[in-house]
């Protein structure tokens, strides 16, 4: 029995709608993502008041980790854990007695920052997903070719564990090294 | 789609890009876990040694445990309930110690693993006025990776429940459909936003809902 046009309408639109709510979704996750890393440089200062209480760390090194500290928490949105675990590597670098008290405190930035990239390039992917669908189904003769599919998902991911779990569930894609050669090139 | 169903080809599409979805939760739950896992491992070299270990078990029993199985919500529900209960029976003039609740082992067990902690931890920081900003960052952090974890559960639903109404379009109530959607949200924030897009209006001002409270600071 065929469906009347103004409930084609209305479900299409449902669609559309339900596109626009995960993806509203998934900004609000990416955000609070973000907040959460800012939340980290709070832990930090913390730990930095705790090293030169128990004058574990220098008056000079202190000074340094709080710098990189207030230069990230002025950094722009989505920038924040990238500028901080630059900036506490370099000073890792320099200051040789920072190495110890810096290193978990990055490990657990990259950590957050990639909960904050896995948001992003969800939304990327749902977008993905909602071309392709309205590909589908405005042609009667588009037919569905899933590689072509799964590698531009592989496009929207930033993080190899992402990429991988996109080849468990669509199989044939290319794999790691011959993703990174079509990049190169 | 002449009777409203879907082309095959794009039912094959959405199975698909569900089980992608529904990978990417598993994985993004997993990381944002691990993440609060190693912020109380940096917290804990600031953070006094009984504050330090009931904040780890807060963090078993808010995201694996009990908890977690139970929600937030319908812990609070429980206790709501258990509290009505009460005011009917004092309002029915049953003397106090004749006064009888009625509660799920489940829903118990959850309420009193969950919430003893959490008073463990309000009784920490009254104790000590200091702890309080040494602790809103860690506790922020586990909230995060709670609330991320049920609004991915929303998104995964909600197109589920979705697809699966689209194998019979001409039975679908659209209007029942997104009241389902919007129902299955369960922050203030998270319901507005399915309102607006879903339904093309704020929620009811009695609207089930309330933003997760987690400790009375």
């Amino acid at each position: 029995m065929a469906l009347s046009a103004s409930k084609s309408m209305a479900i299409q639109q449902l669609l559309d709608d339900l596109m626009e709510f995960s993806t509203e979704s998934m900004r609000w996750c990416a955000e609070a993502s973000e907040n959460a890393t800012r939340q980290i440089l709070t832990i930090l200062d913390f730990l930095t008041k705790e090293a030169a209480r128990v004058s574990s760390m220098s008056k000079e090194a202190v000074d340094a980790v709080d710098a990189v500290r207030m230069a990230a928490a002025f950094a722009v949105e989505g920038k924040a854990a990238t500028n901080l675990i630059a900036g506490l590597k370099k000073l890792a670098a320099d200051h040789s007695e920072v190495q110890s008290f810096i290193d978990p405190i990055v490990q657990t930035l990259q950590f957050q920052d990639r909960v904050t990239q896995m948001m992003d390039n969800i939304v990327r992917m749902i977008a993905a997903w909602s071309i392709e669908r309205e590909r589908l189904a405005g042609s009667a003769t588009a037919s569905l070719d899933l590689v072509a599919f799964g590698t531009t998902l592989l496009e929207c991911a930033t993080m190899v564990e992402e990429r991988n779990l996109i080849r468990k569930v669509i199989p044939g894609l290319p794999s790691e090294s011959d993703t990174a050669a079509v990049n190169l090139f | 789609m002449a009777d409203g169903k879907p082309p095959q080809k794009v039912r094959e599409l959405d199975d698909v890009f569900l089980q992608v979805l529904a990978a990417m939760k598993a994985e993004v739950t997993t990381v944002a876990g691990q993440a609060s896992q190693m912020i109380l491992q940096r917290a804990s070299t600031y953070v006094a040694s009984s504050a330090r270990q009931a904040l780890v078990n807060f963090h078993q029993l808010y995201t694996t445990g009990a908890e977690a199985q139970a929600g937030t919500l319908s812990v609070n529900r429980n206790v709501d309930d258990i509290f009505d209960q009460v005011a009917a029976q004092v309002e029915d003039g049953v003397e106090e110690s004749n006064i009888v609740i009625m509660e799920e082992e489940a829903a118990a067990r959850a309420r009193l693993s969950f919430s003893g902690v959490q008073k463990e931890l309000e009784a920490i920081i009254r104790m000590d006025a200091g702890i309080r900003e040494k602790l809103v960052p860690i506790l922020s952090n586990m909230q995060f990776e709670d609330s991320l974890r049920q609004r991915l559960d929303h998104i995964e639903q909600a197109w589920s429940l979705t697809i699966d109404q689209l194998q019979n379009p001409e039975a679908m109530d659209l209007e029942v459909m997104t009241l389902e959607i919007a129902q299955m949200t369960t922050s203030v924030a998270e319901r507005a936003s399915a309102y607006r897009i879903l339904m093309r209006s704020e929620p009811p001002p009695d609207s089930d809902v309330a933003d997760m409270v987690l400790f009375d600071l």
